[in-house]
């Protein structure tokens, strides 16, 4: 029973914000793609060459477009 | 019955996230600044002059990093590349040119800054690599270009 109520609040999370969501995962791909490529070569600030710096930028920006899109 | 009660992700959470996080790694980038460093005998670096430095980057496939002296940026660079150096001994070319002593080759090669690892093909340069990036970084494209 207990379990069944977690599923339907994960169930209820994600549907609740899919577009936040979607946008997080199209920001962390998009954000590797451009690290593999560009990224990759430019340590001119700290950390900005770091894949998982990139990743996570990717991650929180697409989300931030993906909640203005609402 | 239990209501469901779901968390909803706003603008505000992510503007935060993305102010916390760039301190974050303003932060870590300050303190992982300082790496220890290769002795002079263990650097596998070929240092270049005006005399030998066309010869080498058209004999084969090079990395030649661009250094000044006394620059702490530029000795991370410089032991992150003799590790890849002695990881590839003999395929590839591995070198480094004074930029202090060698100030012309600033201006030909339009360097903005140091460390500025340029890569060559037969005399051409293919890529440049600027500022300090991790050793992950530079066998991922040493892989990408050579391999």
């Amino acid at each position: 029973m207990n379990s069944k109520y977690k599923i339907e609040q994960i169930v209820s999370f994600i549907r609740i914000n899919k577009k936040v969501l979607i946008g997080m995962l199209t920001g962390a791909i998009i954000a590797y793609l451009y690290w593999l490529n560009y990224s990759i070569y430019w340590g001119t600030y700290p950390l900005s060459s770091e894949c998982w710096v990139n990743c996570i930028y990717g991650f929180l920006f697409g989300g931030l477009i993906g909640s203005l899109l609402r | 019955m239990k209501k469901n009660k779901s968390i909803r992700i706003k603008t505000g959470h992510i503007l935060t996230g993305i102010i916390v996080f760039t301190i974050f790694i303003y932060i870590l980038g300050i303190q992982t600044q300082s790496k220890p460093l290769l002795n002079e005998n263990e650097n596998s670096l070929i240092e270049l002059d005006k005399d030998s430095f066309f010869d080498s980057i058209t004999l084969k496939k090079c990395f030649v990093l661009f250094y000044a002296e006394n620059s702490e940026l530029c000795d991370v660079m410089s032991a992150s590349l003799s590790k890849l150096a002695k990881n590839n001994q003999g395929k590839t070319g591995f070198y480094k040119l004074n930029l202090d002593k060698y100030p012309e080759y600033d201006l030909k090669y339009n360097i903005s800054g140091v460390p500025n690892i340029f890569i060559f093909n037969e005399g051409i340069e293919v890529a440049r690599i600027m500022g300090v990036v991790p050793e992950q970084n530079l066998e991922k494209i040493y892989d990408k270009m050579f391999n």
